[in-house]
């Protein structure tokens, strides 16, 4: 008898049973079957009553799931921590598996195609056979819509982006995209204009829609009002859903996929280039190579052009081959093993960067040589008189020159260079997160249009735009994400004492204003920040920014 | 076995299979009966099914059920519905056009079912091939007989044609006592020509270069005993097949006969190139040697180095149906895209063998392959960057100092026989001038190509230049290293070729080097012409090399 099975057994060891189930909830959860959950679900919510037979119940109470008061039968804590978790709706059947492999293939085709960022061009690939054929099994225009669905959603969201007229994709932000469970990832690509609370019970709504088995089609809506009695929120339109795969209808009955993580572990490196396995793998496959077939198995191969993608998203050799061996029950082929080497050789052997040329005559040249501040700005200094500088940081050095007498410095010169859009929030502070860990969400554009439309005041306009305000809700609390947010409002406020900017300052209240920061001491359970006007406590404050200098006021 | 099964079967109709798992051979035996092989390398073996590879398997006499019971036994994971559907819904269709004798001139094809009837009548293409006969069948000319299966096929009309092939006249042929075959040989033999029965006896045979594909065709002529035509891609070709035919069997010179531009000899077995063949007065004339297929009284045609079919010889072999039909190749791989056209017109591929499995056995020797990069000279670096796409690649190709790679590699090869193999002739003066050694091209006289051959097969000469003209069937049984300096662009065929002149087995391992200027549109087109090999599990190690 298991561990878990005498705890079962045992009325005694309550306390033993809910510390091992606290510890062990995935194990437990593993371990309870689509029986017991489907049984205890409809007790909570109080349907089909009547079908269960006196020996479930039986087992029930004796697992200590359902006690019975006044000739009704409620869940107890496990059981409800059971029905919140592991639901089962409609009778177990064996069901098809949900294509884990979709989110990762469509980031793969969109980057190894280098598709152009023309909406009417990245259509017209995923709508054609090059794309569908990936995953035979599937209906083509299910799955195409479900592909240009997504890559607008996850063009919005900044995950992809355009650049220079290609689509190309943020890796940090990617990474935490495919990072997050399924139902989220579904939540943020079919709700992304939602608020955070809405698009976490759609999340749990999609996950409870998983749990559909063998339902009639007329009799769907029932199941639908149960999902939301359960989540508060209601799933109105189901056809993105057939679309995405979550269901399928056979003979006018609808099933849920399963999600199956199971691990890949029979992964196999081919001295062609391809890579297989059957399973689920977390690995980043779609940033290093280009999908070839998703079915039972899951079919890349490695190419040039997939390789290149990779470099430039900085993987070097020696992390793509840890990647591949990670995945491959067989060694790296040397064949691959060399060409990965040789191509990062021929991918190193030329680079472009952008630059702002800066020429002065050779007394200047010598004085902004000597310039300490200025050296961080410098990318190259080719000859006495020229210096490249860097285009990001424009304005910094600027102001160093500036400062430094150089007033007289005009416009720059020549085509306004391509600046890439800013950052959103969500990819500066994002880390490769836990699967339940607390997550920043990308910007979105539409969330921008409803920010801007309603602040009448100049200033958070201004700041709406360059996405340093991206949410409504001012929070009771500053909130930490790993540490960083936190480590990042430091840094600014330290930056702007520096450089003697102004500060914009947010408080956990809502309240807004521009300071001039003068420093930061820390007292004995907080850190204050001391300004012009006034002192604040660093931890209420929800955001701050550095200021360009003509900014001096709210109006 | 539950955990070992090797198969993974996959909707789109592709099978995987697990070569490491202990079921790995005895699967294979069961599938390849109606699945083509795709490529094979060191892991896993990919297999497909589609409509003529499972129609030729039914037609031999496997039933659907027989093809599923396989597939569920060797499978890994639960078969695709659709797939279950596809192989029985092929199955039905076979049978519903059926190709019988009529008369002299004609041939009957009967329709099962009306529907069929009348959309054959009113297929334009089809008009001329069809002659509608009673409402359910039409005659048709023993002329159109490939041409008509061909554009039914297409269609997804499978034909089940019932008219025995014809068995020519008879010729007496034994095999000498010392000749033995080996178990592939005769298992390709057999996979093709069955017990004899209706849709058997053509086929195209996929054999490694080295591993005797001659030896294929002779088993053949061994077992039809009848007039034999083979056709080859040029003279060398032809004389290694008189040579090997007269040491394996008891035919004598009277008895064979060279069909080429120097002698025109039509004997009981007749080896001719397909250059002969093909040629014409004009531009718009007929090919006056074209006779010789339909007045030679042929019970068998060998097609040696079968992908390189030229389409006139496309045409006429449609006509050929009628008689035992061989493709012989190793790499079926045409980069103008016609290989279902060989498997339609000479016959489906009944045998194919990964490399990797003949050399484990020794039939074919170990090679390694290695690519070696070096820089381009810097004197040609200006005009690499200005040059077209075009010529860029040829003067990467040309880089001067792929001369003293290939002298140190010659070094280190000193008890080899090497072949230095290129593309452009000025290339190859160059490396002529620099070391003297003998040089092949296409203007070389067969005579003087024998000569060469001969001195470098009784180890007279160590290292000899070939131009493209050696891509094929030159018989080097002695040469264990190439150093192949340019070559065509990307294809992946030649490179096959090109390592199948080493492949012979020997006492030596094979070492087989392509030397490419780095950083260069050469670099790109070695990538793509490598694919070939890497699907048949050879591994390139790539090397930096200064010069």
């Amino acid at each position: 008898m298991s561990y878990l099975s005498r705890l079962y057994t045992s009325s005694d060891n309550e306390k033993e049973l809910d510390s091992y189930m606290h510890e062990h909830e995935l194990e437990l959860l593993m371990a309870t079957d689509d029986k017991t959950s489907s049984l205890l679900s409809a007790i909570a919510l109080g349907y089909s009553f009547d079908k269960i037979s006196p020996n479930d119940t039986s087992m029930l109470e004796a697992k200590g799931f359902i006690k019975k008061v006044e000739d009704e039968y409620i869940l107890l804590e496990r059981g409800k921590r059971i029905v919140s978790d592991y639901p089962l709706f409609g009778e177990y059947q064996k069901t098809r598996k949900y294509p884990l492999s979709f989110f990762p293939i469509l980031i793969a085709s969109t980057i190894s195609k280098e598709l152009s960022s023309r909406a009417t061009h990245w259509t017209r690939y995923f709508a054609s056979d090059f794309f569908t054929n990936i995953f035979p099994s599937r209906d083509k225009e299910e799955l195409s819509r479900a592909a240009i669905t997504s890559v607008r959603a996850l063009l919005d969201l900044g995950v992809l982006r355009d650049n220079l007229g290609r689509m190309t994709i943020r890796k940090d932000s990617s990474l935490s995209f495919m990072s997050l469970r399924e139902e989220d990832k579904l939540s943020w690509i079919l709700y992304p204009n939602f608020t955070d609370i809405e698009r976490e019970k759609a999340a749990k709504a999609i996950n409870l829609l998983f749990r559909l088995r063998g339902i009639k089609e007329d009799e769907i809506d029932i199941y639908l009002s149960r999902i939301e009695a359960i989540t508060g929120f209601r799933i109105d339109n189901l056809n993105p859903f057939y679309d995405f795969n979550v269901l399928y209808r056979e003979d006018g009955i609808i099933n849920a996929t399963e999600i199956d993580y199971t691990p890949a572990e029979d992964g196999i490196l081919s001295s062609d280039f391809t890579l297989s396995y059957s399973g689920y793998t977390d690995s980043p496959l779609y940033l290093l190579c280009q999908p070839e077939k998703a079915d039972v198995t899951v079919l890349w191969t490695l190419t040039r052009k997939s390789l290149k993608s990779a470099f430039s998203l900085g993987y070097k050799p020696a992390e793509i081959k840890e990647i591949l061996n990670s995945i491959s029950r067989e060694a790296l082929p040397d064949t691959l093993d060399a060409r990965i080497d040789g191509w990062y050789e021929s991918f190193s052997s030329l680079t472009a960067e952008r630059g702002v040329i800066l020429t002065s005559d050779s007394r200047n040249a010598k004085m902004l040589d000597s310039l300490p501040l200025l050296k961080i700005h410098i990318l190259s200094h080719p000859s006495e008189n020229i210096f490249i500088m860097n285009p990001s940081t424009e304005e910094e050095w600027r102001r160093v020159l500036q400062f430094s007498g150089f007033d007289m410095l005009g416009e720059t010169k020549g085509w306004e260079m391509h600046r890439p859009e800013r950052e959103p929030e969500f990819v500066k502070y994002a880390v490769p997160a836990p699967l339940k860990a607390k997550r920043e969400v990308p910007f979105s554009k539409n969330l921008r249009k409803m920010l801007l439309a309603s602040s009448g005041n100049k200033l958070r306009r201004m700041l709406v735009e360059s996405g340093f305000i991206f949410t409504e809700d001012a929070k009771e609390f500053v909130e930490t994400v790993e540490g960083l947010y936190y480590q990042e409002k430091l840094r600014t406020i330290n930056e702007s004492i520096i450089e003697n900017d102004n500060l914009y300052i947010e408080t956990a209240k809502g309240t807004i204003t521009i300071d001039k920061p003068l420093s930061i001491e820390k007292n004995e359970d907080c850190l204050t920040l001391i300004t012009d006007s006034r002192s604040y406590n660093v931890d209420k404050i929800w955001k701050v920014g550095r200021l360009p200098g003509y900014i001096k006021s709210l109006d | 076995m539950e955990n070992n099964r090797p198969l993974t079967i996959q909707s789109d109709r592709t099978m995987l299979l697990d070569v490491h798992s202990p079921y790995a051979k005895e699967c294979r035996e069961d599938i390849i009966a109606f699945a083509d092989l795709i490529k094979s390398p060191e892991h896993i073996h990919t297999y497909s099914l589609s409509n003529i590879s499972l129609w030729n398997a039914i037609s031999s006499g496997i039933s659907a059920e027989d093809i599923l019971n396989r597939l569920k036994k060797w499978s890994r994971f639960d078969i695709d519905q659709k797939i279950l559907y596809f192989i029985e819904d092929q199955a039905r269709r076979f049978g519903d056009f059926v190709l019988e004798e009529f008369d002299e001139k004609n041939l009957i094809l009967k329709v099962r079912r009306k529907i069929f009837f009348l959309q054959l009548e009113a297929d334009r293409n089809l008009k001329q091939y069809l002659q509608p006969n009673d409402g359910e069948s039409f005659l048709v000319d023993r002329m159109h007989r490939g041409t008509l299966k061909i554009a039914l096929i297409k269609l997804g009309f499978p034909v089940e044609d019932r008219i025995k092939l014809s068995k020519g006249t008879p010729i007496k042929i034994n095999k000498q006592d010392s000749f033995n075959s080996r178990d592939y040989q005769d298992e390709a033999v057999s996979s093709l020509m069955g017990k004899g029965e209706l849709g058997t006896g053509f086929g195209t045979i996929v054999l490694p270069c080295g591993s005797g594909k001659t030896i294929v065709g002779i088993l053949s002529m061994l077992r039809l005993k009848t007039r034999t035509l083979i056709l080859c891609p040029n003279v060398a070709s032809v004389h290694q097949w008189i040579r090997e035919i007269k040491s394996k069997t008891d035919i004598t010179d009277d008895m064979i006969g060279e069909y080429s531009g120097e002698r025109k000899e039509i004997k009981p077995i007749t080896v001719c190139t397909y250059q002969v063949l093909t040629w014409r007065p004009g531009k718009d004339e007929d090919y006056p040697h074209f006779s010789i297929f339909r007045d030679g009284g042929w019970g068998l045609i060998i097609y040696d180095e079968v992908h390189m079919l030229p389409a006139p010889v496309f045409r006429i072999t449609a006509e050929l149906q009628a008689i035992h039909r061989i493709g012989l190749t190793a790499t079926l791989v045409r980069e103008d895209g016609r290989e279902d056209e060989v498997f339609s017109l000479v016959g489906p591929k009944r045998y194919d063998t990964p490399w990797a499995e003949l050399a484990e056995r020794g039939f074919i020797a170990k090679a390694y392959c290695h690519e070696i990069r070096i820089p381009l000279p810097e004197e040609d670096e200006v005009k690499y960057a200005l040059a077209s796409k075009r010529e860029k690649f040829r003067i990467a190709s040309c880089n001067k100092n792929k001369i003293a790679i290939a002298e140190k590699l010659i070094e280190n090869h000193s008890d080899d026989q090497i072949l230095i193999i290129g593309q452009y002739l000025e290339q190859l003066d160059e490396f002529k001038k620099h070391f003297g050694y003998e040089i092949i091209t296409g203007t070389t006289s067969n005579k003087k190509r024998d000569e060469l051959y001969s001195a470098f097969r009784e180890k007279r000469i160590k290292v000899l230049i070939v131009s493209k003209v050696a891509n094929f069937a030159i018989d080097l049984p002695d040469a264990s290293v190439a150093i192949q300096v340019s070559g065509t662009f990307g294809s992946r065929q030649e490179e096959a070729q090109r390592l199948g002149r080493i492949l012979r087995p020997k006492a030596r391992d094979s070492h087989f080097y392509s030397v490419i200027t780095e950083y260069t549109e050469e670099e790109d087109f070695a990538t793509n012409r490598q694919k070939f090999l890497s699907e048949q599990g050879y591994n390139y190690s790539i090397e930096k090399r200064f010069v």
